[in-house]
């Protein structure tokens, strides 16, 4: 492929590439609004805590606990074990980010969220791109979070207008794009071993509070992959010394 | 204005967790053992995610045919392992997801 690695270019890649991701997670957005709503939350509250967080989980989460006067520490508690995920996508961008000034590291720091850490990933997979990701990071989270936005009004404009009964499976497209996502990272045996041994562990953990589990059974499965790699090194030194 | 300072705090404890990792310990290098891992995070973490919404959507296992997520969740999967179009894959298995809920 041969894209153009400019500001423009990739910013305008960037906006292309959030287009199906924008799609999907709108109707979450919406009921994002809708629940902010329901919770007692004003209007504005409920736009305001979508701005400020631009995480769909923590806002989730945050509106559910505002609602059941949860203290103002188990939130922020509940916030950061489900933000541990976060770190590891921030170290993940860190090696791309050498050079970046303080205030591009906050842009990227705010734009973090899972779809956009993918997005960009896979995107600097390609050497090409390298020198000017930092706009394709621009168009693909800017996207994301103006339409996000977008979502949490309409969903404070419908209030409790639905019956609960409409919302349900609402949440599916963004599930596949995750697996469509999933499905782009499997590629030699090894991945595909990753895969097989982090599902497992994510289902037995799955009753653990606050998506716990999802980030033991990541690192867990992430770690295996890692000493499958030095496994296979050492056997090909091995094979060196001997042959 | 104790809302405010509650949505202050929520904020911050969103965004220093993804901002910190950028920030800290200026351009040194991470310790080659996290290097070796971050390589498998994104297929882990994806799988982590997306599985147990599939095999679980109400929180316990669920494996049968007539689990619309599990069976929108692997047309999304294959096709996107034969075509490698996103748009295509989720697509298709939103599609027979919305089939399968409006028939059951």
């Amino acid at each position: 492929m041969s894209q153009t690695d400019t500001p423009r270019g990739q910013l305008a890649a960037g906006l292309r590439t959030a287009l199906p991701f924008l799609a999907s997670a709108f109707p979450l957005g919406v009921i994002g609004g809708m629940l902010g709503m329901a919770s007692g939350l004003s209007a504005g509250h409920t736009f305001a805590l979508s701005a400020i967080l631009n995480s769909g989980t923590a806002q989730f989460l945050a509106t559910r606990l505002l609602q059941e006067h949860a203290s103002t520490t188990v939130i922020l508690l509940t916030i950061l074990v489900l933000s541990l995920r976060m770190v590891v996508y921030g170290l993940a961008l860190r090696p791309h980010a050498r050079g970046f000034s303080a205030g591009w590291r906050l842009v990227l720091g705010f734009g973090l969220i899972d779809a956009v850490f993918f997005a960009v990933i896979e995107r600097l997979k390609q050497p090409a791109n390298a020198r000017h990701w930092r706009w394709f990071f621009v168009g693909v989270s800017g996207a994301m979070y103006a339409g996000w936005l977008l979502a949490t009004a309409v969903g404070i404009g419908l209030g409790s207008a639905l019956p609960e009964t409409m919302l349900k499976g609402l949440d599916f497209p963004l599930v596949a794009m995750f697996g469509a996502m999933l499905a782009s990272t499997l590629g030699d045996r090894k991945t595909y071993a990753v895969m097989a041994v982090t599902a497992v562990l994510a289902v037995l953990t799955n009753g653990m509070p606050y998506h716990v589990g999802l980030l033991a059974a990541a690192l867990a499965g992430a770690s295996f992959g890692a000493v499958l790699d030095w496994l296979q090194q050492g056997q090909t030194v091995a094979a060196n010394v001997e042959g | 204005m104790e809302l405010f300072w509650i949505f202050a705090v929520l904020g911050l404890g969103t965004f220093l967790p993804r901002y910190l990792p950028l920030a800290l310990w200026g351009e040194r290098e991470l310790p080659l053992v996290i290097r070796k891992i971050l390589v498998y995070v994104p297929v882990a973490i994806l799988t982590a995610i997306f599985v147990p919404e599939v095999l679980m959507p109400e929180g316990r296992l669920f494996l049968h045919w007539s689990n619309a997520y599990l069976v929108g969740g692997l047309i999304t999967v294959a096709v996107m392992l034969l075509s490698k179009r996103l748009l295509l894959s989720s697509a298709l298995g939103i599609v027979a997801f919305a089939l399968m809920r409006h028939f059951s």
